[in-house]
């Protein structure tokens, strides 16, 4: 029998971008797999409120909470309390699985559910460094959520490192688990011409301009290349604070022939972008995993990339071709090796997307995810969610005289709070709804196991 | 639990995702890291506290020396002094302090100052009638803000040099500072731009050459001429700023004010420096490991 667990996140479809997707795929095939998961949200909008159902019954709850800035809502340390605690005992959940360390949501649930007792996950997709103040604060909010964890995901090695020194975790509480792409859904194109049929190579880059992102990198390859290679052509995909820069380097350059703009493209049609090329050029300054050279390779193209952050745990070698400096020049460098490699047919592309189908797979994803619940359960030790047990570690997670007090009065508010609501909504009183039945043969194996 | 540290005849661990290493749990992490971390040298900072004392007592004495356009302002607009006598006394002042460090004025520097009289000149009936029309609330608003802009970019461009020093010294271990210089022409500018607004609320062009004069000679030449930080000159300013602000506020905020500079000149220093000693990362070097690179745009 699987867990009863909930996915929480700020982040959620109809949004879409990396960590959506994520927490989507993960659900799905823990559903397939016999879980139960339930993802809660904040309400999107004034049309995405309440309950709803997708694929295969997985339950969103769309709360209604005070939306700050970007979908994040309002990062106050009880003010979810009571919709949370609701629906987590409502929903009889056993594991609660935040995501992001960017959501006020995730942070938030895990304190209210170590406080019910409810074992913890937290899934980090994201580097975080030291210097900028943002960072420094979520870094100390990390220290009191991440407290009393049972388990973390990180979805790089780098990550992992980033996050025992951030958060200062064990690191054998830490697990590795990547993210992955629907191979089907990147496949590549059937009888794609080669250079010696069209004679021109196109370049592909997909990426919000954002400076982040080396947007002023890509601003200045693209008059270059074009300058030293004329059978090439650019297709860039992408939209942000950069993107006005770069219409006019290319009518400065007049490359309007050559260079094709398309703004903000759906994540459903990436596909079809990535398939009208044969090499990705990625610029990017920071990554964490960096799904969409995944993707890239996956459509059967060579990528290039900058060698930062997760990146080079990503791809084997052979499909990629590395830029050691976030510099010009170096990534000019890499460009044209790759443009060389290409030409001369070099590297077969053809079986990338077969290799990638065997390297990433949703399925394994959540079969990997599913063997750290199995570890949280069988590990938990029977004073692990005590109030008293738990108050203790914050004190001693922080170092800072103010700080660790200024925890430890959170905690103890937090409690009261608990009591106060358990006083009037008592857990007894709240109502169990029945689960999504399962497919019929699902159930068999289940019985014939 | 599988220990997951334990090295053992199995294949060697590599750092990729890609790659399915069933033999290694998800947790198992990697011994590059651990090691790289162990092997982290700590940098135990020591910083001069005299320096940081000396840097406090500078920024103290030029907010000493930036009173003194307030105490030359009010003493025209509200207490009606003779400009003329002022500058005149400011006047001999300075040119006393020039013999006695150039020893004897040259043709070149007689030439400039006359041209820059001269300009002055020509400015001030501009200058009062520049900023007439703005509510004395908005001139005394934007002044306000002018002057504590004024403070720190004139610090900025006194200690910018020394500062390099000091950070090369503690942290030689961390890459090289970049040279920022920063404009000495932004502070007298900004300067000037306080005085212009001033300008416009006294009652003759008179008035207002003498007190742009004044300015120019207490705020941008005599700092040039002495250090402003030491003994004699922090005493003589010291006793100016407290007599008038005893005069025109009263005793009580001169008393205040007096525990204010004591805390500023002798507590504050202390407790930064504790927490430039104490409260820094040890081990700098992780702290940039994660960041965002810098682009190379060449």
């Amino acid at each position: 029998m699987g867990y009863n667990i909930a996915m929480i996140c700020d982040f959620f479809y109809p949004q879409l971008g990396g960590v959506e997707i994520h927490i989507y795929h993960l659900a799905q095939n823990l559903i397939s797999l016999g879980h139960n998961v339930v993802i809660i949200t904040h309400a999107y909008g004034n049309e995405r409120v309440g309950v709803r159902y997708l694929t295969n019954g997985l339950k969103v709850y769309y709360t209604p909470l005070f939306v700050l800035h970007r979908e994040t809502t309002f990062p106050s340390v009880f003010s979810m309390a009571p919709i949370l605690r609701h629906i987590m005992l409502r929903e009889k959940i056993d594991i609660v699985h935040g995501h992001g360390s960017g959501s006020a949501m995730a942070q938030e649930s895990i304190v209210h559910a170590n406080t019910l007792g409810m074992k913890t996950v937290f899934t980090d997709h994201s580097l975080y460094g030291f210097s900028v103040l943002g960072s420094i604060l979520l870094n100390k909010l990390l220290l009191f959520t991440l407290g009393n964890i049972d388990r973390v995901i990180c979805v790089s090695n780098i990550c992992k490192d980033n996050m025992i020194v951030r958060a200062n975790m064990d690191p054998s509480k830490l697990s590795v688990i990547p993210n992955a792409v629907i191979s089907d859904a990147f496949k590549p194109l059937e009888n794609k011409p080669t250079f010696k049929e069209k004679k021109r190579i196109t370049i592909v880059a997909i990426s919000r301009l954002f400076p982040n992102k080396g947007a002023d990198l890509i601003i200045r390859i693209i008059p270059k290349i074009c300058q030293q290679h004329p059978e090439v052509d650019f297709l860039l995909a992408g939209d942000g604070p950069k993107f006005v820069e770069l219409q006019q380097t290319v009518e400065s350059f007049r490359l309007q022939d050559r260079v094709t703009l398309l703004g903000a493209v759906p994540h459903e049609n990436i596909r079809e972008v990535l398939c009208k090329g044969d090499i990705y050029l990625h610029t990017t300054l920071t990554e964490a995993f960096g799904t969409v050279l995944v993707e890239a390779a996956s459509c059967g193209l060579l990528v290039v990339t900058t060698h930062v952050g997760g990146i080079p745990e990503v791809l084997p070698d052979y499909m990629t071709v590395y830029a050691m400096e976030t510099s010009v020049t170096s990534l000019v460098e890499a460009t044209n090796k790759a443009i060389e490699l290409y030409k001369s047919d070099m590297v077969d592309t053809s079986t990338f997307h077969d290799e990638i189908k065997q390297m990433y797979d949703w399925m394994d994803i959540a079969k990997r995810t599913s063997k750290v619940y199995d570890q949280v359960m069988r590990e938990a030790l029977p004073n692990d969610k005590n109030w008293y047990v738990m108050l203790k570690r914050v004190y001693y997670r922080d170092n800072g005289r103010w700080a660790r007090l200024l925890l430890v009065l959170c905690c103890i508010v937090e409690y009261l709070l608990f009591m106060v609501m358990e006083f009037f909504q008592p857990e007894a009183q709240i109502e169990k709804p029945p689960k999504w039945p399962h497919k019929v043969e699902e159930i068999i194996n289940e019985k014939l196991n | 639990m599988v220990d997951s540290n334990v090295p053992g005849t199995r294949t060697p661990w590599r750092r990729l995702l890609w790659l399915k290493q069933d033999e290694y749990p998800d947790n198992y992490t990697d011994p590059g890291f651990t090691e790289y971390m162990k092997n982290l040298k700590e940098i135990d900072f020591d910083y001069d506290y005299d320096r940081i004392r000396t840097d406090f007592l500078k920024f103290y004495s030029l907010i000493l020396n930036t009173c003194f356009v307030f105490i030359t302002f009010s003493g025209m607009y509200e207490y009606d002094y003779d400009p003329k006598l002022m500058s005149l006394i400011s006047t001999l002042t300075i040119c006393g302090f020039s013999l006695l460090k150039y020893h004897k004025l040259s043709n070149k520097q007689m030439k400039s100052s006359v041209i820059i009289i001269f300009t002055i000149l020509t400015l001030s009936p501009v200058l009062k009638s520049l900023s007439q029309t703005t509510s004395t609330d908005s001139i005394w608003v934007i002044s306000f803000w002018l002057t504590i802009y004024y403070l720190f970019s004139v610090f900025k461009s006194i200690t910018s040099d020394s500062k390099m020093v000091t950070m090369m010294t503690t942290t030689n271990k961390i890459k090289k500072v970049r040279n920022i210089t920063y404009s000495k022409n932004l502070p007298t500018n900004i300067l000037l731009a306080n005085v212009a607004m001033l300008s416009s609320r006294l009652p003759t062009t008179t008035h207002v050459f003498c007190f742009l004069l004044i300015c120019i000679e207490i705020n941008i030449i005599l700092p040039k001429l002495l250090d402003i930080s030491k003994f004699t000159v922090s005493l003589v300013s010291n006793l100016i700023v407290y007599t008038y602000i005893n005069i025109s506020w009263g005793f009580s905020s001169m008393i205040i004010f007096g525990i204010f500079t004591i805390l500023f000149t002798n507590v504050l220093p202390r407790v930064f420096w504790y927490w430039e000693t104490h409260y820094k990362c040890k081990t700098p070097e992780i702290l940039s490991l994660w960041d965002t690179k810098t682009p190379i745009l060449t």
